[in-house]
């Protein structure tokens, strides 16, 4: 009774996972960016605008600074929801990620979401909730990059 | 509580609104009201371009009043009439997806999107919510042009 996220397709733009529970009821998985094993977007990314905001607590990202991040700033990265301009420079947004669920068996009602945050160290997290048994895949893509 | 969309990222070529709410609708309009509004929220390039179809027209699409099916083969890429297509091709028109970011965990919670018109004519995108019985949540839309280049 658990849910997971595996690796199912890792480019330069964009990674899918896949979301699998087989809990009865509300239960979540989440994908760290510490470098840890997989699922983590530090180990999962290539090369790439995914990398780079994978690397922002320790490189900072647009205007955030290095070092630990809020869930706002997190979301303004990974879900592209940056309403305070968190991380915007000179007016531009930099490049960044939305996150899509895409339910592959949603017989049971799933109503799978996904959002970030941040761990307890301020490294930003990919936090999947699931509703009941289902499947599902995690998109995590930079829009509009050329090539996968 | 009403269904509302904020606007959370505006770029060239995608736009996206954070929906909150419990059960009903959320209109964005294309008249350059106070967002959420197509026309006022899209910056220059190919998603403008869709937000003054009712001005300048668009694709075949003369200026004017549209209709659902009209709108829909804008903003949702559902064109199976040839509404849009000239004798260029098929111009650039945009899809709409929604990902929930916290669901209803304790019933039900259904949403979906369309592309209608109002009284006048004009370009909506309608999110609906249908029962909720354990509360609020939120989603993302996302409004893009497909395989654009640039943010």
């Amino acid at each position: 009774m658990a849910t997971t996220a595996s690796l199912v397709y890792a480019g330069h733009n964009r990674l899918r996972y896949l979301i699998t529970s087989t809990t009865t009821g509300a239960d979540s998985v989440t994908i760290t960016s510490t470098g840890a094993v997989s699922p983590d977007l530090k180990t999962d990314t290539l090369a790439g605008p995914l990398k780079n905001m994978a690397n922002a607590f320790e490189n900072g990202y647009g205007q955030l600074a290095a070092g630990a991040l809020t869930q706002a700033k997190s979301r303004a990265i990974w879900l592209s929801d940056d309403p305070a301009n968190l991380v915007t420079v000179n007016g531009a947004m930099p490049i960044s990620a939305i996150c899509q669920i895409v339910e592959r068996d949603a017989s049971l009602d799933p109503d799978v979401s996904v959002d970030a945050n941040v761990d307890g160290g301020g490294h930003p997290t990919i936090v999947v909730n699931t509703n009941n048994q289902c499947t599902a895949y995690l998109d995590i893509l930079g829009p509009n990059t050329i090539g996968a | 509580m009403a269904v509302t969309a904020s606007l959370v990222h505006q770029g060239h070529n995608r736009l996206r609104y954070l929906i909150s709410g419990t059960s009903g609708t959320a209109t964005i309009t294309s008249t350059g009201a106070a967002s959420p509004d197509l026309l006022t929220d899209t910056l220059a390039g190919a998603l403008k371009n869709l937000a003054l179809a009712f001005t300048n027209g668009f694709g075949k699409l003369p200026a004017g009043a549209l209709t659902q099916a009209q709108s829909r083969g804008l903003w949702l890429s559902d064109d199976a009439a040839n509404a849009l297509e000239n004798t260029d091709g098929f111009p650039p028109t945009a899809k709409c997806s929604l990902t929930f970011r916290a669901s209803n965990l304790t019933g039900p919670t259904n949403i979906a999107v369309d592309a209608n018109v109002d009284g006048g004519g004009h370009p909506t995108l309608v999110v609906s919510a249908g029962s909720s019985a354990g509360g609020a949540w939120t989603a993302y839309l996302d409004v893009a042009i497909p395989e654009a280049i640039g943010d």
